[in-house]
């Protein structure tokens, strides 16, 4: 029985106990820590390095600028992101298709009047979808367009891959699709799948949804294993330049595909999930391991 | 193809240096406790079990150089009393107790102001007496009853009235029992309880038809004295927590072979409750003095300190204590159950820690579960869990309204805790006017915990659901159980109190918890599947 417990306590998995004390604690430095957390200064630290992100429309620090802006956004045809600056997890996000001068129409759901829309912006200045800093700030960007049909056909929402970095190695990899569980977002903890990738030969190896393995699309019925992610070693170049430009040693790097533009950085994550081990079948410390027999061999 | 041969990851589950540094920290605490158990000879207090009512009479006098005397009838311990801890203070007066438990206080030429005591710890029972059915009222007494059977001043059972009241309620040939029922029926609802100062006799109660709890003392006694039953007056306090000048009056009537207390104010008929302490037998004033001094008395009843606010008094005032220092401070009132309590609040925190990095669960905010544990302390697990309940409905349901009025954050939270403070408040007067008394101890009740709470509450609802929202709840409420058993512990309490140096064990323990980098139980359930590591090739 110990000796079966202890099997299990393997030094492949990392568990967040390991994550963040020889991870997070060990390579990330506290104000790379800051910058990453804060979407505007990531944003154009990547941008400045020539990292394709969306487009930013602006930047909303005070309350009273929330009317001068809303006329900026009034001219948009492609629609546009509201977000907390440093928000996590995808919360306070909210995608919108067109702003009316009496009402707002998001992606999802009813139209909001006005008023709702100032008060949710608001309420990401008052810091409400910040952990610990008392105030926010809104950035707007614009909507990307994204390919729905990158990974899998047939998805309610967009896909996106998520890759960890280890000291500017790409590790791990793991595409996030949606679900009409997870409402159309690649969020894992709300109903997403997430497909291990094997950055070798870019192919999909396993599938989680809800931590539990599955082999098909729940909606679609889709295949999942064995799918190919196309232009993967480009997302896997992009990641690694992310890491050079955001001095995080541990770091996710979530990547969307945009029809027009191709891969399209959208978030950099200092203290990426643990579930990108469950989707590849494969421990944060096995995969370091392997890492590191690859370079032995290649010297 | 050349096979490197990297070693393979290190397993190591916790940090060597801090290993290091708690086991230095874990020696140093053993070896200043040792130094002070076995080479100073500091022993801890333990907690004992007493229970009872702290009782105090304190009189102050005022003397004009004439002698002084001070007679009070105290306690004595019977088959249902029990009076132990006996204390006084003389001052410059001689203090004396007779054989019949008077306490005398004495000064031949008092002059000034002096502030006189006695206190005793009571620990006392609520009695019944079988009263023997079918029995007529016995014809002859002992000789030594006799006094208890003829009329006084102010119980006049030979007066006409009283003996034709006496009479018809309870004819003659009418058994004992009958008559003890009837009249005792009479005093205690036919006679109207009225709040008088001073004592009424039983002749004006009668006639009055109404009368405080001695008038009616002293007409029941009459009557059963016209009745031919030996009766008399007891006097005593009720113990309740309170100060007072005035003590209570019942009857106690002589059945078969012992006395039977009966009190027509409060209805117990051949029962004596456990707050009635017995002070004075008959018609007597518990407390006599000199007439030419300035006086004034007043009765403190308070329960027992809790044995364990004891103990902590006693660990805590001893010169190896650093804690003693609180106690010097004799008028700031620093309540030692208060610095205790601060004392045990790193160990609080180190359940939420253990909960947190080897369980694995996530309550709501970092240490909200230790502070309302430390909440559930001065109100009880039960009344708190009851207490956070409701607060908790009721805050998350306005914050949900206030939400949809678009109010802004801080000021939403400042309704909520004004909300709290309301509902708590409320709880807490529903729960009193139902008897609840633990209800009242809502003081320490942290609010703004609370409010937070409920913040969280409702943004995780928002965002990831009810069912998410109250899971976290359901788990911060059990981190805060679990709280709440470390910190009432009494005797890790005692240690604590007795050896604060203790907590730099707390210190060690979150060294090793913190670099302590294995799964965490949830997440050896959730990584049960991923297959063990493959070999290097």
């Amino acid at each position: 029985m110990i000796q079966r417990l202890f099997s299990r306590i393997h030094p492949a998995v990392f568990g967040m106990n390991r994550r963040n004390r020889e991870l997070v604690m060990t390579h990330n430095h506290l104000t790379a820590i800051d910058l990453a957390n804060d979407k505007i200064g990531t944003k154009n630290a990547l941008s400045r390095a020539g990292v394709p992100v969306p487009a930013s429309i602006a930047e909303i620090s005070a309350h009273r600028d929330v009317r001068r802006i809303y006329s900026k956004l009034l001219g948009l045809q492609h629609g546009f992101v509201v977000k907390p600056a440093r928000g996590s997890q995808g919360r306070g996000v909210t995608l919108f298709n067109r702003a009316l001068p009496n009402s707002v129409l998001p992606l999802h759901g009813a139209p909001w009047t006005l008023e709702e829309f100032v008060y949710y912006v608001a309420r990401i200045l008052s810091g409400e979808y910040t952990v610990c800093h008392p105030v926010d700030q809104v950035i707007v960007e614009e909507k990307i367009n994204p390919d729905r049909h990158w990974i899998v056909p047939g998805l309610p929402g967009p896909p996106d891959l998520r890759i960890i970095v280890m000291q500017g190695e790409p590790l791990l990899c793991m595409a996030r699709l949606p679900t009409v569980a997870s409402e159309g977002r690649a969020n894992l903890h709300k109903g997403g799948v997430g497909l291990g990738i094997d950055l070798q030969t870019g192919r999909s190896t396993n599938a989680i949804m809800k931590e539990k393995r599955i082999a098909h699309h729940p909606d679609s019925g889709e295949p999942l294993i064995g799918v190919e992610v196309e232009g993967l070693a480009d997302c896997m170049r992009i990641a690694a330049l992310c890491a050079t430009v955001i001095p995080l040693g541990y770091m996710g790097v979530d990547i969307i595909r945009d029809r027009d533009r191709g891969p399209v950085v959208i978030e950099v994550n200092a203290r990426p999930g643990l579930a990108i081990q469950l989707a590849n079948r494969t421990g944060l410390g096995e995969a370091m391991n392997r890492a590191r027999n690859r370079k032995g061999r290649h010297e | 193809m050349a096979v490197s041969d990297s070693p393979p990851i290190r397993v190591a589950l916790f940090g060597r240096k801090e290993i290091g540094i708690a086991l230095a920290i874990c020696a140093l605490t053993a070896l200043l406790i040792g130094y002070k158990v076995f080479a100073l000879g500091y022993s801890m207090a333990s907690v004992q079990q007493e229970d009872g009512y702290f009782v105090a009479l304190q009189m102050d006098v005022v003397g004009n150089g004439r002698s002084c005397e001070l007679k009070v009838t105290l306690p004595v311990s019977s088959d249902r009393q029990v009076i132990k801890h006996e204390k006084q203070v003389a001052e410059s007066f001689r203090y004396t107790i007779s054989p019949g438990r008077i306490g005398r206080w004495y000064n031949q030429a008092f002059s000034g102001k002096a502030t006189l005591t006695y206190s005793c710890l009571a620990q006392t029972e609520a009695k019944r007496y079988p009263l023997p059915e079918g029995a007529d009222i016995p014809t002859t007494y002992s000789l030594r009853l006799q006094s208890d059977l003829g009329a006084e001043e102010r119980t006049q059972s030979t007066d006409p009235a009283i003996v034709a009241k006496a009479m018809e309620l309870a004819p003659p040939g009418t058994q004992l029992k009958a008559t003890l029922e009837r009249i005792f029926n009479f005093c205690q609802r036919d006679l109207r309880y009225l709040e008088i100062k001073g004592p009424t006799d039983a002749v004006t109660a009668l006639k009055l038809g109404e009368a405080s709890c001695n008038g009616k003392v002293r007409l029941m006694v009459a009557m059963l004295r016209a009745k031919g039953i030996p009766a008399r007056m007891a006097n005593g306090l009720i113990l309740e927590r309170s100060r007072k000048r005035t003590t209570h009056a019942w009857v106690e009537a002589w059945v078969g072979d012992s006395w039977v207390p009966f009190c027509p104010t409060n209805d117990y008929f051949a029962r004596i409750p456990e707050t009635y302490l017995e002070l004075a037998k008959g018609d007597v004033a518990v407390i006599t003095r000199s007439r030419n001094i300035g006086f004034d008395w007043k009765w403190t009843v308070a329960h027992q300190l809790t044995t364990r606010e004891k103990a902590v008094v006693a660990n805590v005032d001893h010169p190896l204590n650093i804690l003693r220092v609180w106690t010097t401070l004799k008028d700031y009132h620093v309540s030692l159950d208060l610095i205790m309590v601060i004392l045990m609040i790193p160990i609080g925190a180190t359940v939420v820690s253990f909960a947190r990095n080897v369980v694995g669960v996530v309550p709501y905010g970092t240490f909200m579960p230790t502070l309302v544990a430390v909440s559930f302390r001065d109100t009880g697990f039960l009344f708190g869990a009851i207490m956070f309940t409701t607060v908790m409905v009721v805050a998350v349901s306005v914050n949900y309204l206030l939400m949809k009025l678009r109010l802004l954050h801080i000021p939403r939270l400042t309704i909520i805790i004004t909300v709290v403070v309301l509902s708590i408040l409320g709880v807490s007067v529903v729960c009193i006017k139902a008897g609840l008394t633990s209800g009242a101890a809502v003081s320490l009740f942290p609010m703004a915990i609370l409010s937070l709470t409920s913040e969280r509450f409702t943004q995780t609802m928002i965002m990831d659901g009810a069912k998410e929202a109250v899971n976290r709840l359901m788990i911060t409420f059990m981190v805060a159980g679990a709280c709440f058993v470390a910190i009432d512990w009494t005797a890790l309490q005692m240690v604590v109190v007795a050896f604060p140096e203790i907590l730099l064990i707390n210190v060690a323990i979150n060294l090793v918890i913190g670099s302590w980098t294995g799964l965490r139980l949830l997440e050896l359930r959730r990584f049960r599947d991923l297959p063990p590591e493959t070999a290097t090739p």
